[in-house]
């Protein structure tokens, strides 16, 4: 039986968010970093990453989410 | 007591076993005061497991028997912020050529008289008392697609997903919002015969397989996804049909699916 706690409980895990420098992407990468998240954060643009870091464990990636090899 | 929904007052048809009992006791635990009602008087038993949950017992097709719950939920407490229209019967896995009218009027009666019911007083009792709040229907992937119910009950779940639409859109600017979650294959009281006689035959293995998560769910994750619809979280959802089913109905049933890494013959 799988326990009825725990929802949105995402200590330890790790999260993509691509486009997330700003609006929905910055939001959800926001989300989870406040559920204990460790989220890296995606953009081309590195000022806009730099703009979006959430907190301490947050890990800015700069990447192009189109161009294959680089996630 | 403090939670996701402390001191929220809950209503829950259909709350005698599976799915309505899973959900009244998520909310329970989560600091609601609940109002459990079925006709089975299993909901005593579902009332026993916290001091919040206070069962009713009536029949969710009857006009009176609703009316009168939504009146005692309004009394002991105050109002209503979250209604669960849960109720359903099967009704068989009869053919269309096996089925008379009045097994459509007991499954239609229950499943989506039931549910139009729930809304009606329901979203009456939150707009007197001016607290709009949320309501969630049970409905089914039956009710997307053939195959995964009999002709009454998938079409009588169909209805329910054009009703939460329909009711939603009628529950315009009143700030109610009403979504459904549409499960997949759950064991409870309405399926347990099929488990029964999978486990029966030894072939319990084989529930699930359709779906690419292989396994039947449990009623605590349909639950899980009737909190999230209920709560804050999803503020901005409303007139949407949730499916959790494991991916059961995202894919056609062409042929079963080789998992990552399996051999292809």
């Amino acid at each position: 039986m799988r326990t009825e706690a725990g929802l949105f409980n995402f200590d330890g895990k790790v999260a993509i968010v691509t486009g997330s420098s700003r609006s929905i992407g910055r939001a959800i990468a926001e989300t989870f970093a406040a559920a204990g998240e460790r989220v890296a954060i995606s953009s081309r643009k590195q000022d806009s990453c730099e703009a979006a870091y959430v907190n301490g464990q947050s890990i800015v990636v700069v990447v192009g989410a189109t161009v294959r090899g680089t996630l | 007591m403090s939670g996701r929904f402390a001191r929220k007052s809950v209503v829950i048809t259909g709350a005698g076993s599976g799915i309505g009992r899973a959900v009244a006791h998520l909310f329970a635990s989560e600091g609601a005061h609940v109002i459990a009602f079925d006709r089975n008087e299993s909901v005593h038993e579902t009332a026993a497991a916290h001091d919040s949950i206070h069962a009713v017992i009536g029949d969710a097709g009857s006009e009176a028997d609703v009316a009168a719950m939504i009146a005692c939920a309004t009394e002991r407490h105050g109002g209503i912020d979250i209604l669960c229209a849960n109720a359903g019967i099967s009704g068989g896995m009869a053919g269309l050529f096996d089925q008379a009218a009045s097994d459509w009027e007991a499954v239609l009666r229950v499943n989506l008289i039931g549910a139009f019911l729930a809304i009606r007083f329901g979203a009456r009792a939150m707009l007197d008392a001016q607290r709009p709040g949320a309501i969630i229907c049970t409905a089914s992937v039956a009710g997307l697609r053939a195959g995964a119910g009999g002709p009454a009950y998938s079409a009588s779940k169909a209805g329910v997903v054009n009703l939460v639409q329909t009711a939603a859109q009628q529950l315009s600017g009143t700030g109610i919002r009403i979504n459904a979650v549409c499960p997949g294959l759950i064991e409870t009281g309405m399926t347990g015969a099929l488990f029964d006689s999978a486990r029966a035959k030894g072939r319990e293995d084989m529930i699930g397989q359709l779906n690419p998560l292989r396994r039947g769910g449990e009623s605590c994750e349909i639950a899980r996804a009737i909190a999230f619809l209920a709560s804050d979280e999803a503020s901005y959802v409303n007139g949407h049909a949730l499916v959790v089913d494991g991916g059961l109905s995202s894919s056609l049933p062409f042929a079963k699916p080789r998992a990552l890494g399996e051999s292809s013959f």
